[in-house]
């Protein structure tokens, strides 16, 4: 299985993305993260999905989607050629005896502390979705409270920048 | 031109072209009513005795005829009946616009009286629906709504207005009857010269063909590519009627009731051609085994349906009618005697039904219909046992002749629809085949055909029971008859003339003969009571999950 990064152009419409989600859940597509918003276009939303499976599945969530009425375009985003980030926020216990090690690793990551407490801080970092899997595994020894993460947003590379302008 | 969103929706209406609304009042649509009211001239409003009925009649009227089918309901339960109606047609790709009321834009979202939402219970089993908040988006909505719904691959589409919408006024601009299907294939020809070149080096070629074909109106093209490449085809239930069944290439349905020929030959051929159809589990029983010895090539205009069930080696994507006219000119005349000999092996192994003229066979009562009905006629059916023999021993003569819920299976379609089919062609005998079960699902729409003064003919299969279910607990559940045996005392010769139609109840083929010579001459709505056994089995059959070595053919 596979995880593969979608961007959906849709019209900026209510009902959309339950439109999207509706059809990705009753044929049983996977979604792992979704994220959606207008784009600098009112008109325009673009919906981020990341999704599992396989070449066939692919296929299908691709067409299917692409058969909605208010999608505009669908583009599969290769991994390892696109431009993708994501934010998270976690929420970490912290003690005298760690708090420097802790900080130590916000540093190396550039991830900022975005709330103090006396025992507890929150740690927000953005970027690219290994970066964000790394900075994970790093934390992961310590007491991690809570977490949240905004799924991931992403943009194919260079001259196709107006990629959600065009109507597919 | 100020306007109210009523007269808004009266004129769209008519600027579509819609001549006829099936519907039934209630309080969210009094406005667009009151509206009809002054359109009586030009709008045939049908009013059912359900919504469901109403559906499936816009339903029956889009099949029969091509054309959009147009169903109006209320808010609330009126809008929540239809919702059978609707995946009905979903499943089947059949063009239809849903209008329903609802509560005024200030009561939405507030659980007001009959209030719901019809939209997001609708997404799944529409091309697309809409809620119209404005009343200027009113006029752009349902010509939106009409292009969608008959546009590439058909299918229905919702449009929800509020009540306040269909009183407040507008602006309103009259426009041109729209073009009907602005889909424009995109045809590759390489992929073109790769499907010919296949099919011109086969040696057992055979068509696969479906709905799709009728859908584009393609059956002649169709058929001059089944003669001109030899190459025999089976139907699935969705695409009896394209070809003649006198055709000789033309083999019959194929699927778990299919002929033994067609499956037969499906799983022989070195090449298949599959045409407007999506490899459903009904036909496509062991997806990976189907077509197992074959080269597959597909045509259809709707992507998704390419390699969905089955994988394909060619794709040709488009309408049906345009890829087989690209097509045709690149495939060579060819004659393939030792595979059509094969072919006619097969056919001489046939199941044959016995006839009795002791007791009612399903097989005898059908063809006698169609004998007496005459090749004009529009035969509808329910679901179960008696849809099968009906597709199995109907003569297929001309598409859109044969109407009957393939994809959901809805049993209590038939009479809505039937009536439906009898309010666009009336010039056409009408005849619904229901069996006991679903017969009691929706005879209420008796009341319909008997007040609008339509012929529609039914016959029933009166067995007893729910034979399929039945059929099935026989076969793989050891005859442990759980909740089929029906049983019911329903005297149908008394219940239809209450409603005021005519019946019959018969009991021999000879008796039938009488009794549907009567029916055919009759005014207003028949029902001929067919009492059959309850043992009577669809036969062949090819259990799911199996491939056709494995068919029951007793």
């Amino acid at each position: 299985m596979t995880k593969y990064v979608l961007s959906i152009v849709v019209d900026n419409n209510p009902n959309v993305m339950a439109r999207v989600s509706s059809m990705f859940a009753r044929r049983r597509f996977n979604m792992t993260s979704v994220t959606a918003a207008q784009t600098s276009d009112p008109n325009v939303s673009v919906i981020t999905i990341v999704t599992e499976g396989d070449a066939h599945v692919l296929d299908q969530a691709i067409k299917q989607t692409h058969k909605l009425q208010e999608v505009r375009s669908i583009t599969l985003l290769p991994r390892n050629e696109s431009l993708l980030c994501e934010t998270i926020m976690i929420r970490l216990a912290f003690d005298e005896k760690n708090i420097s090690l802790i900080k130590d690793i916000v540093e190396v990551y550039r991830a900022k502390i975005i709330d103090l407490t006396s025992s507890s801080m929150v740690v927000q970092l953005t970027g690219k979705p290994s970066k964000i899997d790394g900075f994970l595994e790093v934390m992961s020894p310590y007491h991690v409270l809570e977490m949240c993460r905004s799924g991931i947003i992403g943009m194919p590379r260079g001259s196709q920048s107006d990629w959600w302008k065009a109507r597919a | 031109m100020q306007l109210t969103g009523s007269q808004i929706f009266c004129e769209v209406l008519v600027e579509q072209g819609v001549d006829t609304l099936f519907g039934y009042p209630g309080g969210a649509v009094l406005n667009l009513y009151d509206e009809l009211y002054r359109y009586q001239d030009r709008i045939k409003h049908v009013i059912t005795a359900h919504e469901q009925g109403a559906a499936h009649a816009a339903d029956g009227y889009a099949r029969a005829t091509g054309r959009t089918g147009v169903v109006l309901a209320t808010s609330g339960p009126g809008a929540t009946n239809l919702v059978t109606g609707i995946a009905t047609a979903y499943m089947d790709s059949v063009p239809m616009v849903a209008i329903t009321g609802n509560v005024p834009t200030s009561l939405m979202g507030q659980d007001s009286f009959q209030e719901v939402y019809i939209a997001g219970i609708t997404m799944p089993i529409t091309k697309h629906n809409f809620v119209v908040y404005d009343v200027k988006d009113l006029a752009a909505t349902l010509r939106e709504a009409f292009r969608i719904a008959q546009t590439g691959r058909k299918g229905p589409v919702l449009v929800d207005i509020p009540k306040d919408v269909t009183a407040a006024l507008c602006e309103f601009t009259p426009a041109a009857a729209p073009e009907r299907d602005t889909y424009e294939s995109h045809i590759d020809m390489d992929a073109i010269a790769r499907a010919a070149d296949i099919i011109n080096n086969a040696e057992r070629p055979a068509v696969y063909f479906g709905g799709g074909v009728a859908a584009s109106g393609a059956g002649e093209e169709l058929s001059a590519l089944m003669k001109k490449a030899c190459m025999p085809a089976a139907y699935s239930l969705m695409g009896a009627g394209v070809i003649h069944c006198d055709d000789a290439l033309n083999l019959g349905m194929v699927g778990m009731h299919g002929c033994r020929t067609s499956n037969f030959a499906l799983d022989n051929c070195d090449v298949m051609v599959a045409v407007g159809t999506r490899f459903s589990d009904r036909v496509a029983l062991k997806p990976d085994a189907f077509g197992r010895r074959a080269k597959l090539i597909q045509i259809d205009l709707d992507a998704s349906e390419i390699n969905k069930n089955v994988h394909v080696d060619v794709a040709l994507e488009g309408d049906v009618k345009d890829v087989i006219c690209a097509l045709l000119p690149k495939i060579n005349n060819i004659c393939r005697d030792e595979w059509l000999t094969q072919i006619a092996e097969w056919k001489a192994e046939d199941y044959q039904p016995k006839d009795n003229d002791a007791v009612l066979k399903p097989h005898q009562v059908i063809r006698k219909a169609c004998e007496l009905a005459g090749e004009d006629s529009i035969y509808v059916t329910d679901v179960g046992q008696h849809q099968m023999w009906a597709v199995q021993y109907c003569r297929h003569v001309k598409p859109r002749k044969f109407l009957t819920s393939g994809g959901l299976g809805t049993m209590g379609y038939g009479y809505g629809a039937a009536i439906g089919a009898k309010v666009a062609k009336p010039e056409c005998p009408v005849i619904h085949f229901t069996g006991d079960g679903s017969f009691h699902m929706n005879l209420n729409e008796a009341c319909t055909a008997v007040s609008f003064g339509l012929p529609v003919i039914t016959v029933i299969f009166d067995n007893a029971v729910l034979g399929m279910v039945r059929q099935w607990q026989t076969s793989f559940y050891g005859r442990r008859y759980m909740a089929t045996s029906l049983d019911r005392k329903t005297d149908y010769v008394k219940l239809i003339e209450a409603f005021g139609g005519k019946g019959y109840s018969v009991s021999s083929i000879a008796e039938f003969e009488q009794a549907m010579a009567e029916a055919l001459k009759a005014d207003g709505p028949v029902w001929i009571h067919c009492p059959i056994s309850r043992d009577e089995k669809v036969l062949p059959m090819i259990p799911g999950g199996c491939t056709c070595d494995s068919i029951i053919m007793e």
